[in-house]
């Protein structure tokens, strides 16, 4: 793991909300990500994690301009991607790239494995035509996959091929950044450590930079540099892994970190349970977004939502209990 | 020819399929030539015969042969129904899949406006069209692709917006492919299929439906055969059976081919159901 200071890609105040049944006469608004600022730097792995239904995957896309946000500023190479007319979009998704969760919804089963790694070098007019050819073989060496399954189907793969199949077209366009949104999420266990050395690999060999976005600390762990944890469309804390490990903030960081399973009992921390349920996300109220669910509640967190504070150099939390 | 021996093995309704759609094409293309009496010709003294004899399929009212009528008859039938029915599958799915993609305002409007052709009772849009724009067979023609298509409308339209909800959309997104790419390149193969079938299931429906609107006067004019004509000029003769007997099984037939065919093609494009031709 490599981690240079130089800054890839900026998230400055980035909100995604949406309306959530337009048609009736009440529109609710659903904040999937909320005024969210941080940054990634070239060559590191920046791991968030969150509950289901946090923002996670929206942030993550929107982060590719998959979809505009309602407001704020994604910079990649100092470049505002959401201002750029549709020739240089093209160009910016050269650079980015995302991995999906479920490999078998991801791939076109109407498409062999050729034609789907094929397909992005024929939308960028990449190489010519023999040469995209010898590529798609180097594609698949790379991926650990052999030139056998060039002309199968997705459905006669199993998962951990498809996802291969899978990272093997993101990386045919030669991107600097991949978002993995929940890559290994869908895959057994023994297959997600494949792909995650997969993904380590990768990254030593090109210089990719990752955003890893899951809902399983472990994994995100393993391949982390920074961790972000998000909960209800907010980054509550980030840090570097072993900030993050051994000295957390945040209420909610601290009962995901207990939940984790130790082999060694006497490793294992005491688990905090959180009482209570998620609020509503269309109608969240003011404050903390955490308080219902917070055992250390106090008066404060009524108030104004916290900001992120920095805790430590490079540790920031949003918590009105952390240390100034 | 190997090859077609081969999807014998393996496809065997395909097969059958393609024999009983050929069989029936070439009879329409040398209609005039199979055709072993003059279908137009009238001699009432044989009138209502039973099938046997010269006349192997009977006569009808006026002493005309039945055997030659069908195959006359084939000509315009299968003609009409298959043009009517590939135009209007095309130009509804082109609709359908628009309003699908787009999504939205546009989806909205598109679609009332289908439904708002729909809602018309089909024989009268088709008598209407075709009476204001004069009797004659191309009229009638695009008056029943006028009345057929919102239906391959609707149905593209709710195949494509379940495909554009996967993730490999998103992912010909992410990869910058222009709508037009994702439409052709990823959608279309996935929903053909459906209108596929709808489509082959229509063709014995349309070729009914233009023998209505010929009966009415629309179309061919009373002398010329055609399937659907003979079918309801047999029911007034209740008791000669034949008379509309061979025209409907020639409408079967047909019908049963074509659905064959689609349901052959439609495994051939997807690979789950593929099976090996080599």
């Amino acid at each position: 793991m490599r981690m240079t200071e130089k800054n890839l890609v900026k998230i400055d105040n980035l909100s995604m909300h949406y309306k959530v049944d337009a048609r009736g006469l009440k529109k609710k608004v659903l904040k999937a990500v909320d005024r969210v600022s941080f940054d990634i730097f070239e060559g590191e792995t920046v791991g968030l994690v969150g509950e289901s239904g946090c923002g996670k995957s929206s942030l993550g896309r929107t982060i590719l301009n998959l979809q505009k946000p309602t407001s704020g500023k994604v910079h990649f190479k100092g470049v505002d991607i959401f201002e750029l007319p549709g020739n240089e979009i093209k160009m910016l998704r050269k650079k980015m790239q995302i991995v999906f969760q479920d490999p078998s919804a991801s791939l076109n089963p109407r498409k062999t494995v050729e034609s789907i790694i094929l397909e992005p070098m024929i939308v960028h007019k990449m190489y010519s035509r023999d040469k995209r050819l010898e590529k798609i073989s180097e594609l698949l060496g790379v991926v650990g996959l052999s030139d056998y399954y060039r002309q199968r189907y997705p459905h006669e793969l199993s998962g951990g091929q498809k996802q291969r199949v899978g990272i093997a077209r993101a990386l045919s366009l030669e991107p600097e950044f991949i978002v993995c949104d929940e890559a290994v999420s869908a895959l057994d266990v023994s297959i997600q450590a494949q792909i995650l050395n997969l993904l380590q690999d990768l990254q030593e060999r090109f210089r990719l930079t990752y955003l890893f976005i899951s809902h399983n600390l472990n994994v995100v762990y393993q391949v982390s540099d920074r961790v972000a944890v998000m909960y209800l469309g907010k980054i509550v804390e980030i840090a570097t892994y072993s900030q993050l490990y051994k000295n957390p903030q945040h209420p909610y960081t601290k009962a995901l970190l207990s939940a984790i399973p130790h082999i060694h009992s006497e490793k294992q921390v005491e688990r905090i349970k959180l009482e209570g349920d998620i609020p509503n996300p269309m109608d969240i109220p003011e404050g903390c977004k955490f308080r219902a669910r917070c055992p250390k509640k106090f008066d404060a967190c009524d108030g104004l939502e916290p900001e992120l504070k920095e805790v430590e150099s490079g540790h920031f939390a949003a918590c009105y209990l952390t240390p100034n | 020819m190997k090859k077609f021996l081969n999807l014998f093995r393996t496809n065997l309704f395909l097969a059958m399929g393609i024999i009983i759609c050929a069989v029936w094409i070439i009879t329409a293309v040398f209609a005039n030539q199979l055709a072993p009496q003059d279908p137009l010709a009238q001699d009432i003294s044989i009138r209502l015969q039973a099938p046997g004899g010269d006349h192997w399929f009977g006569t009808d009212s006026l002493g005309r042969d039945v055997f030659s009528r069908v195959i006359a008859g084939a000509k315009i039938s299968i003609f009409a129904g298959l043009i009517t029915v590939v135009s209007a599958a095309v130009i509804g799915s082109i609709y359908g899949g628009i309003a699908g993609y787009a999504g939205g305002i546009i989806d909205d409007v598109m679609m009332r406006f289908a439904e708002m052709v729909l809602a018309f009772p089909a024989l009268i849009l088709a008598m209407t069209i075709g009476a204001v724009l004069g009797s004659s067979l191309y009229n009638t023609l695009f008056a029943l692709v006028i009345v057929a298509w919102p239906t391959y409308a609707r149905i593209m339209r709710s195949v494509v917006i379940s495909i554009k909800e996967n993730d490999y959309i998103e992912s010909s997104r992410a990869i910058g492919s222009s709508n037009m790419r994702i439409l052709i390149h990823q959608i279309l193969p996935n929903a053909i299929g459906s209108v596929l079938i709808l489509a082959t299931l229509d063709i014995g429906n349309q070729i009914l439906f233009f023998s209505t609107l010929s009966f009415l006067g629309l179309g061919t004019p009373p002398p010329d055969p055609e399937w659907g004509s003979m079918i309801s000029a047999g029911m007034k003769n209740f008791n000669s059976w034949w008379i509309s007997t061979f025209p409907g099984l020639g409408i079967l037939t047909m019908a049963v081919g074509a659905n064959f065919i689609g349901d052959g093609v439609r495994d051939i494009l997807d690979p789950k159901l593929r099976k090996n031709f080599n």
